[in-house]
């Protein structure tokens, strides 16, 4: 019961005593003014006591219709509520999750095709920089092995071998052209001995002739001798004979050593400058390789510095490859979480208070693994994920 | 011969890093998804050392370890955690199943090749 408001008394009686105050001023009786201000302000009080009463009762049902319609306005507008609750639940939450789960396979199966194909780059990267390598002879540490540039030094080695055989070659004809010549000098000397045979031969021929002379002169006593002469002059003539032939022979020989020295010569000549000239195209030749292979070695550092470089960028791609799990894990994480608000809403009936939104926060963050989930749910500056350092036990 | 790692992961796109990582260093490498995948692919090979996760279905990366501790030809060989888990209770449960290092994702290969140097059966 609301009070009735002061005025509805207050008034009749201060203004029933200003009436007692005027009848007074004006010279009525004392008794008279008294008793018409009592009667003015009991008829007053009982007026505004019976209207006060009246507006009582008037606000009181005013306001109770009030609170009616604002009860039934609040169940309407709460179960609107819970209706809108429910919906979300069975409507729009089993999508959010739906979707989130399928962005979770789409970025999954994205990032192992991805990690598939960069593998597939990397291995190729790695044999095509082991196989140059292996071409100009460089191990994978940098160290020269079985390669181009071993095989010009060994074939270098071996075409040296064969210059330094040939060369020997031409030093033994030269040898052989020396010995050659020392003949001629021996021909020389033959040629006099038979020149010197011929003339014993002519001279004791003419012996011969002259004791015929003196045999013939002596008569019958000198036939004896001068069968002797006779014979003399014979082998003499024979002698003579084979002196010429043994010139004849000589310089035969002489001419047939003449022109195999001067074979020789020409050949020994044309060894010098055949063997001048396969030195100068095999030192021409080996040059070329040496700079081919100086170059491919070049090349070859070059592609190793390369290859040095593309390693770290490998092993930076393959940490930056690692964030799709990490992503996984948060987006994991969130669905895992609108589950277990969806079981929440379909077992409260739709009806959620704030315990149950604060058991599902917490279960939220005691579901994080990583700092930075930490970090976003407490609305602080994501720190960036860095490689951490390994720990031994 | 080469050396025979088993990686653990329910993250294909993670096996593959891992694996690209090792195999570029001369290592053979097997996969798990989980660790009761991993426990089957155990099974008549010859693994010089594990590489696991903590958090898969199926089976976790804990108990996976366990498991591995409990199997006479694995009891000794050596198991790296590789984990997004930072918390240091989860560490200590590794460390007390008997993993012998703990690597927080993302990991450095290079990291990663000088742990399994070091811990790999000879």
């Amino acid at each position: 019961m609301r009070s009735k408001p002061t005025v509805f008394w207050v008034m009749p009686l201060a203004s029933s005593g200003l009436g007692c105050l005027a009848l007074l001023l004006q010279g009525g009786s004392w008794w008279a003014g008294t008793v018409w201000g009592g009667v003015l302000a009991g008829f007053g009080v009982a007026t505004g006591w019976v209207l006060s009463t009246r507006h009582a009762a008037s606000v009181d049902r005013a306001v109770d219709a009030q609170r009616a319609q604002l009860q039934a306005e609040h169940r309407a507008a709460y179960q609107k509520l819970r209706e809108s609750l429910q919906q979300l639940n069975t409507q729009v939450v089993p999508v959010w999750a739906r979707q989130i789960e399928a962005s979770r396979q789409k970025m999954d199966e994205a990032f192992v095709a991805l990690t598939a194909r960069f593998s597939g780059i990397v291995s190729r990267l790695n044999d095509a920089v082991n196989a140059s390598h292996r071409a100009a002879g460089i191990g994978t540490n940098g160290a020269t092995q079985n390669g181009l540039v071993t095989v010009l030094a060994s074939s270098e080695e071996r075409l040296n071998t064969i210059v330094g055989a040939l060369t020997e070659a031409q030093q033994d004809k030269r040898e052989l052209l020396g010995e050659t010549r020392k003949l001629v000098q021996f021909i020389d000397e033959l040629k006099q001995m038979a020149s010197e045979v011929t003339s014993v031969a002519d001279q004791t021929n003419l012996l011969a002739l002259n004791a015929a002379i003196e045999s013939a002169r002596a008569g019958e006593a000198g036939r004896g001798f001068a069968v002797v002469a006779d014979e003399v002059r014979k082998l003499s003539t024979r002698a003579g004979e084979n002196g010429k032939r043994m010139n004849d022979k000589v310089e035969t020989i002489n001419r047939a050593i003449a022109t195999s020295s001067a074979m020789v010569e020409t050949s020994t000549e044309r060894d010098t400058k055949s063997l001048g000239f396969s030195m100068s195209k095999i030192r021409e030749v080996l040059d070329e390789f040496a700079a081919v292979a100086r170059g491919l070695e070049q090349s070859s550092g070059i592609l190793r510095q390369e290859s040095e470089r593309i390693t770290a960028e490998v092993s930076e791609a393959l940490v930056q490859l690692q964030a799709q799990d990490r992503v996984n894990q948060m987006l994991l994480h969130i669905q895992t979480n609108i589950d277990q608000l969806c079981a929440r809403l379909g077992g409260l009936n739709g009806n959620l208070e704030a315990d149950d939104i604060a058991a599902i926060t917490s279960a939220l963050r005691s579901s994080y693994t990583m700092a930075e989930e930490h970090d976003t749910h407490s609305g602080h500056q994501s720190r960036q994920s860095q490689p951490s350092e390994i720990t031994f036990f | 011969m080469g050396k025979t790692v088993l990686i653990v992961d329910d993250s294909a796109s993670l096996r593959q890093v891992v694996s690209i990582a090792l195999k570029g260093a001369g290592y053979d490498v097997l996969e798990g998804c989980d660790g009761k995948d991993a426990l089957t692919k155990l099974e008549g090979q010859k693994v010089h050392l594990i590489i696991s996760d903590v958090n898969m279905p199926n089976m976790d990366g804990i108990s996976f370890v366990k498991e591995v501790k409990k199997l006479p030809n694995y009891k000794f060989t050596p198991i790296i955690m590789l984990t997004t888990e930072s918390q240091e209770a989860k560490k200590q449960e590794g460390q007390a199943a008997g993993a012998k290092a703990w690597v927080v994702k993302p990991f450095k290969p290079e990291q990663m090749l000088t742990a399994v140097s070091k811990l790999i059966l000879p």
